[in-house]
């Protein structure tokens, strides 16, 4: 007898293999995936600018930082000193414009330095008015630091 | 009497189902994940004990160790960080932007990035790792 050969196509998709695709793509997702939230501390910069020539009628607490030395309200502290009289301040507990703290900081400090110094303020509830020291006024006294705040003062009142 | 042993048939695991599960499960790993997009960026970053776990902000700015300057994985100038982040923010209510800076960087230098951002109308956001507390702080002399 002659047998018939099937000539049909076959039709059938073989599947077998796809859950074994699927978990590899799911080990390489686990692996690649972090679940870790970064570490950070949001930060109170407002922005704007302030005529310098121009006479504060607020004294502001004023933050001196240099490459070796910080200095809050004219007294050199260490930054345990320092995290301390703003816990004293109780800024959380003020109004947004009291809570005004102006940064003076001289061009060679690192960022380190100065992350510590504004964590603390921004831990403590305060908002940053950041003036930079200029070449010239690193001798003598800086001009810009109440006109900041009066600048900040301006952007953080309702 | 003798009992007669009931003849049990072999165990079956269904496993139609198992591509379907592994399937649901990519798709929940795609849709959660947060590709880097920073891991080519070389950066040393500070330590500080007043930093706390945040929220990933959708934009992020990177000072790296030689002082350039990215934008989303994607480097930028200086002059033209601002404008480019306020045209990222647009009127999004979400005004985070990250900022990861190298340790050792200068504030002449990421004192423009602070101030471009802080220009741009962008709640920032400082990175860095936490540092164990201790009593002497190193870097910040007192008297």
């Amino acid at each position: 007898m002659k047998l018939k050969r099937d000539n049909r196509p076959v039709t059938d998709v073989d599947v077998t293999s796809f859950s074994d695709l699927a978990f590899l793509l799911i080990i390489f997702f686990i692996l690649t995936t972090t679940f870790t939230r970064p570490m950070g501390a949001k930060v109170t910069i407002p922005s704007g600018t302030s005529d310098p020539q121009k006479k504060a009628e607020t004294e502001y607490p004023t933050i001196n930082l240099s490459s070796t030395t910080l200095v809050f309200n004219k007294e050199p502290v260490s930054l345990e000193q320092f995290r301390r009289r703003l816990q004293n301040l109780r800024l959380e507990a003020r109004k947004e414009e009291e809570r005004i703290i102006v940064l003076e900081s001289a061009p060679d400090v690192p960022f380190e330095q100065y992350l510590k110094v504004v964590t603390a303020v921004s831990k403590a509830g305060g908002i940053l008015a950041l003036v930079e020291v200029v070449e010239e006024d690193k001798a003598g006294k800086s001009e810009g630091g109440n006109a900041a705040g009066e600048a900040a003062a301006e952007k953080a009142a309702p | 009497m003798k009992l007669e042993r009931k003849k049990s048939a072999a165990p079956y695991v269904p496993t139609a189902s198992f591509g379907d599960i592994a399937f649901l499960l990519i798709i929940f790993f795609m849709v959660a994940s947060v590709f880097m997009k920073e891991a080519h960026i070389e950066v040393k970053d500070a330590r500080t004990q007043d930093v706390d776990k945040v929220e990933t902000p959708n934009i992020s700015v990177v000072l790296d160790t030689k002082g350039e300057l990215w934008l989303q994985g994607v480097k930028c100038s200086f002059d033209a960080l601002e404008p480019s982040v306020a045209a990222l923010l647009g009127e999004s209510k979400e005004r985070t932007v990250a900022v990861r800076i190298d340790k050792d960087q200068l504030q002449k230098d990421f004192g423009r990035v602070l101030l471009g951002l802080s220009g741009a109308g962008a709640d920032i956001v400082m990175l860095g790792q936490k540092e164990a507390k201790s009593l002497a702080s190193p870097g910040l002399p007192g008297r």
